[in-house]
């Protein structure tokens, strides 16, 4: 085959934020090709280097993944980056995997979000394996590749070290729009790139219905995750895990709805892009305290043209001063010898009488944290959003100090790295815990469904298809929020979040007929889609983007509001952050001449044809010496 | 790109450079050229329809057989054709289609050459596209060129073996030859049987040299009917 086109790749991309540019920033049509050559050891580009055999001084470099993936290799990934001359050599780095599994590895920094947060100068490091790759720029595309194709380019490999005939040649086609660009103002200016953001998904189930009670209750939990190549955001502890006990128990207490009157309005939060500067958080509650619909839809009341909202249900059912209690759901049920289960607050902070009331409602077998910060969650954006005291808070994971997760952020972080059976067990804990709070009951013993929380389970972080989705086909999980889209079916995540809540609330005589729909825009003014179909649910999508952009219908592009408005609203710094648009992503390896070859073939085809004419034209004179051979005329008469 | 220009040199200069010189002053010859790719093409669309029969593939030395065959047959046919057109030329119009004592020689030479056109077209054209690029291969059957330059080499040989075969096919059908006719079908034999091996390792080892030598009996055996034509009284 000429040309093989590696499959299956994952690359990493460029993004943007306030301040700089990180991650790949892609090929150049002058440096888009390179002479495979592997190193393992950082010793090992000198000698690639002085190899007199190789005449183009581009190289794509093949390193394994056990020794990229690792404090020395992330070392040697940088010290080329900032050597110009080397990283101008680079074509390219392709990680190849030999299946084995690093001891830890993470790409996120050690405290994530810290700038975004209420402790900017904290000097905990939640994330001690962090090695904060991801917010590393390189001037090359780093691809990783799948077994097949590992063995193969491998293969190639031997042959460039012998100075065969040929070269192992990788080309790149992994260009980045926003390329030129340093940061996420100026190339949202330019058009070549989006801001980051999903969509969170958000329900509720109302003490009373048609009324907003006294005193609400949430349950909230991250639904997103990140990864050095976006594609493989796992997110297996962080944060399905907490998606699943968040929706196992939205089940068990579902159940209950019909059968106690409850006194506090429950809701529960599923805030996508919370990765990115707690924007999902963010940007709920900054509706919650700002929002004001300058011009609505003529077509359905619910829908807000400017700004445009696809659901007006938040300005209707919350009100954030009866924001009362918050329990955030965070990692559980990571792999490791011990399972606890640590609950975390800021007393400072807090409504203290609130919180130990929460407290008391998840009952024994936990533990306090003995940090005294809350760690990186959306309990800061609520903590910076509303009023200081006004409501108890408390975060409930299986971590103290620092995270037992080992792969937080890694492609590792899968189903191997959860423990499902202690997911359930804290899921039944909080159920009780969450019921006892909503309707002050502290008789009843919920228990999850562990069935639902293996489905979920499937669901989120199985490559096979889930029941929750219409027409499912099996794609890898991948929780990266990606680019935002007022499209919720672009966040296979947030549709299941909303496909599952949807049906655990419904209210009212559901519609007779049955309308089939994609998004809510397909139904009618007081339904939602849930699963394919337009229903009367409290469950809503809510835009998860930074407050910090906003969309200038005029122009038609993405813009940052003057950050100075934030003041008076938040102590909490909102989030810049963009993707560069793709023109196309690829990688083929073909085998390539030394130049002088196809100097050599080209002279060759020259030297015949002129040879050729040469000889035509010694012909036609020896037959026309010997007859009568003569221009075209001669031979009319 | 050099890869692509070098071996569409390799195959179509020397194309080139005979139309050129040769043919494009002659109106006449240019008819037959074009006449005869035509039949050529003719000939290939026959010979295809042979691959429709299961199982056929896996016979190439039959396939090529047949291939060759039918190009003998197409081949007369041409002959026939451009009788019959000269034939009616002379009793309609009074004069001849061409003159000279080499007017058959350089209609065999124009029809070898649109033969050869459009079966460096067929074979070539598409092996040539795919040399546009980065990328080169090499397969086992000749380790030490590229496919491409391999496929262009054997190309070439085939046109200057057309090239030949035609000059000896008219001068057989004209004299009514058994000997020349013969001549011909051997040397078309021997020199397309013998490609069946470029599946074998390092076969150009001995498929091209091989060509080579049909080439140069080809052509010494046309340096021959020229010197009788040469001879010979018009």
């Amino acid at each position: 085959m000429l040309y093989k086109h590696l499959q299956d790749t994952r690359s990493c991309v460029l993004l943007f934020s306030e301040t700089e540019a990180f991650g790949c920033r892609g090929t150049i049509d002058t440096k888009d090709q390179g002479v495979l050559m592997i190193f393992n050891q950082a010793t090992e580009l000198e000698n690639i280097r002085n190899k007199t055999c190789i005449y183009k001084d581009t190289f794509t470099l093949i390193a394994s993944s056990d020794f990229l993936l690792s404090e020395n290799g992330i070392s040697t990934l940088r010290s080329i980056s900032n050597d110009t001359t080397l990283a101008d050599s680079i074509a390219g780095v392709l990680v190849y995997t030999n299946g084995t599994k690093p001891v830890h590895f993470s790409p996120a920094p050690t405290y994530p979000n810290k700038i975004y947060g209420l402790y900017p100068n904290s000097t905990i490091h939640w994330n001690p394996n962090g090695t904060n790759v991801l917010f590393d720029l390189f001037d090359f595309p780093i691809v990783f590749l799948n077994e097949d194709d590992s063995s193969t380019a491998l293969s190639k490999v031997n042959s460039n070290l012998n100075c065969d005939s040929t070269q192992e040649t990788v080309e790149f086609k992994f260009e980045m729009a926003g390329r030129d660009h340093k940061n996420a103002s100026s190339c949202l200016s330019s058009g070549t790139c989006q801001p980051i953001g999903g969509q969170s998904v958000w329900s509720i189930m109302k003490a009373r219905q048609e009324e907003v009670a006294d005193e609400m209750v949430i349950s909230s939990c991250k639904i997103d995750s990140s990864s050095f190549v976006r594609g493989d955001a796992r997110g297996g502890s962080a944060y399905q895990s907490s998606v699943v006990v968040n929706l196992a128990v939205a089940e068990a207490i579902s159940k209950q709805t019909q059968k106690k009157h409850f006194k506090r309005d429950l809701m529960f939060t599923f805030f996508d892009a919370e990765t990115w500067g707690y924007s999902g958080s963010q940007n709920f509650l900054y509706d919650l305290k700002n929002f004001t619909c300058v011009v609505k839809s003529t077509e359905d009341e619910d829908i807000c043209e400017r700004p445009y909202k696809t659901s007006l249900a938040f300005v209707k059912n919350i009100d954030y001063k009866k924001i009362k209690y918050v329990v955030e759901v965070d990692q559980i049920g990571t792999q490791g010898d011990v399972n606890n289960i640590y609950v975390h607050y800021d007393n400072s902070l807090v409504d203290v009488n609130r919180t130990s009331e929460i407290i008391s409602a998840l009952g024994s077998g936990v533990i306090k944290s003995d940090a005294k910060e809350i760690p990186p969650s959306s309990l800061q954006s609520f903590h910076s959003y509303l009023p200081k005291g006004s409501f108890g808070s408390v975060l409930v994971a299986d971590y103290d100090t620092k995270f037992k997760n080992k792969y937080y952020f890694d492609v590792n972080d899968d189903i191997n790295n959860i423990d499902v059976d202690e997911i359930c067990r804290v899921s039944s804990k909080l159920s009780n815990a969450i019921y006892t709070l909503v309707s002050g009951d502290t008789t009843m013993n919920l228990s999850a469904n562990c069935t639902f929380v293996e489905i979920i389970v499937g669901c989120v972080l199985n490559s096979s298809s889930c029941e929750y989705i219409p027409n499912d086909s099996n794609v890898e999980p991948n929780h990266y929020s990606g680019v935002f889209s007022w499209d919720a079916t672009t966040r296979r995540t947030s549709s299941i979040i909303n496909n599952v809540m949807g049906s655990l609330t419904l209210f009212g005589e559901q519609p007779k007929d049955v309308v089939s729909c994609s998004t809510k825009l397909d139904c009618p003014s007081n339904q939602t889609c849930v699963g394919g179909t337009c229903v009367k649910s409290t469950t809503y999508f809510h835009d998860a983007i930074s407050p910090a952009f906003y969309f200038d219908n005029d122009e038609y592009k993405w813009k940052i509001r003057n950050l100075s408005e934030f003041a008076t609203i938040t102590s909490q710094r909102p989030s810049i952050y963009a993707e560069s648009n793709w023109v196309s992503v690829g990688v083929r390896s073909f085998s390539k001449n030394y130049g002088y070859y196809e100097g050599t073939v080209t002279f060759f085809g020259v030297v015949l044809t002129v040879l050729s004419g040469f000889v035509i034209a010694v012909v036609r004179t020896i037959l026309s010496r010997i007859n009568d051979y003569r221009s075209s005329s001669s031979f009319i008469k | 790109y050099l890869a692509l220009i070098g071996n569409a040199l390799i195959v179509f200069g020397p194309i080139v450079s005979i139309f050129n010189f040769y043919l494009c002053n002659i109106p006449q010859l240019v008819i037959v050229f074009v006449a005869a790719a035509f039949f050529y093409l003719l000939s290939t669309c026959l010979t295809s329809a042979f691959y429709f029969i299961p199982g056929i593939v896996n016979l190439p030395y039959l396939l090529v057989s047949i291939g060759v065959s039918i190009q003998e047959i197409f081949r007369f046919a041409l002959f026939l054709a451009y009788l019959f057109t000269e034939r009616g030329y002379e009793r309609n119009l009074k004069v001849k289609l061409l003159y000279g004592k080499f007017a058959w020689l350089h209609a065999s030479v124009a029809a070898g050459l649109g033969f050869a056109t459009c079966h460096a077209l067929l074979l070539n054209g598409n092996v040539l596209s795919q040399s546009y690029g980065p990328g080169t291969l090499y397969l086992p059957n000749c380790p030490t060129i590229t496919y491409f330059t391999h496929h262009s080499i054997t190309t070439l040989l085939f046109v200057l073996l057309n090239i030949s075969w035609m000059i000896i096919g008219f001068q057989g059908y004209i004299k009514k030859s058994v000997l020349r006719i013969i001549s011909l079908l051997v040397l078309h034999f021997a020199a397309s049987l013998i490609t069946v091996l470029n599946n074998k390792k390092d076969s150009c080892l001995y498929v091209l040299p091989t060509l080579a030598s049909l080439v140069v009996i080809g052509a010494i055996i046309s340096t021959v009917e020229l010197i009788i034509i040469c001879n010979k009284d018009e």
